[in-house]
């Protein structure tokens, strides 16, 4: 995260006249890398303003990012955020599904203003949701943003 | 598409072998194979690619002619057996149900028959889980899914009394590429391929 911060971000505004808001920059991820985002999400809310969670693995640790959420939530609560959820329908290993409904009733209680989407793509699992999420994903977050 | 040339291709040197072998003249007829009217399989089985599913399944065959069958196979899939409670998560209940019907040909050796089947049908998915970490609130999850399920099977039966072994190999071909050609999605079709053994019971 110190080097998305700190190296690439700078570098991304100066050589590709990036917007340089919060509220313009998206991270996007897939099962520990939507692990991650939840992780930007929780933990540095102030560098992006949109966040798309693919399939994201939030069994990790004893399901610690929803901890971190509700540690965090009185200080993040307060910008605006666009959160996008993503999951398989069939991804059936007995992890994935109830943190990533836990983690859904979290921010749908807790963040009025929040644009959020959650979606489960019908019949497919944990590499086959990822293709169709990314699209959703996006659609979403350029109808939302 | 690569998948499908090659399911292609062995379908078809599956149809060849039997065109030449009903062309082979008949001089050790008495020692082949007997065609088995009818047969039910019960077996047990299980995912390799998870190792984590068990299956209880059956088959009926109906070998209409020596070279044409028609299946019925149905089957019940305990999921994540052996990883019920996991990082505070409770897996209430993970189960498959399977019912297909197919068509197939088979070719006879001297002690055994194959039978290479087209089946399609229905899958339906129920699971739930709770996670029940005590730092947070307790929430519970649901899916039921119905979903096709298409694919090819490949059965091998073993004795020529009216008890022998059965093996069968079931490879999906849903959700790729039916549903989708991503790539990715082969995953579903992975995470579905069956290995199973039983005894068969000759009834005709």
């Amino acid at each position: 995260m110190q080097f998305i911060q700190e190296d690439l971000i700078p570098r991304m505004e100066l050589e590709f006249a990036a917007d340089t808001t919060r509220e313009s920059r998206v991270i996007i991820g897939h099962s520990f890398g939507g692990l991650f985002a939840a992780y930007a999400f929780t933990s540095f809310n102030q560098v992006f303003g949109n966040y798309l969670m693919l399939s994201p693995s939030l069994w990790y640790d004893n399901e610690i990012i929803l901890i971190q959420e509700q540690d965090h939530r009185d200080v993040i609560k307060a910008n605006h955020q666009l959160v996008y959820l993503g999951l398989g329908e069939l991804e059936k290993s007995g992890r994935m599904l109830v943190p990533f409904q836990a983690f859904y009733q979290q921010l749908e209680a807790n963040y009025p203003g929040i644009a959020l989407e959650r979606q489960l793509q019908p019949h497919l699992d944990h590499q086959g949701s990822k293709q169709p999420n990314i699209i959703e994903g996006l659609q979403f977050y350029f109808q939302n943003r | 598409m690569k998948l499908i040339h090659t399911l292609t291709i062995l379908l078809f040197l599956s149809v060849l072998s039997t065109a030449n072998a009903q062309n082979a003249p008949v001089k050790s007829a008495k020692h082949s194979y007997p065609v088995q009217k009818l047969t039910i399989e019960p077996a047990i089985g299980f995912n390799p690619s998870s190792m984590s599913n068990v299956l209880a399944s059956n088959i009926v065959q109906w070998n209409v002619q020596k070279r044409l069958s028609v299946i019925s196979y149905t089957a019940y899939a305990y999921n994540n057996a052996f990883s019920r409670e996991f990082n505070h998560i409770t897996t209430e209940y993970n189960y498959s149900l399977m019912q297909k019907f197919g068509i197939g040909t088979s070719l006879y050796g001297k002690r055994a028959s194959h039978t290479f089947s087209l089946m399609a049908g229905i899958k339906y998915d129920a699971f739930k889980e709770t996670l029940t970490n005590p730092e947070l609130e307790p929430v519970s999850a649901s899916i039921n899914s119905t979903s096709p399920d298409v694919g090819l099977m490949y059965n091998w039966k073993l004795g020529k009394g009216k008890f022998f072994f059965s093996y069968r190999m079931y490879l999906p071909i849903y959700p790729y590429p039916f549903k989708t050609t991503d790539f990715w999605s082969l995953d579903g079709n992975i995470g579905n391929i069956t290995m199973e053994f039983g005894v068969g019971i000759r009834l005709k």
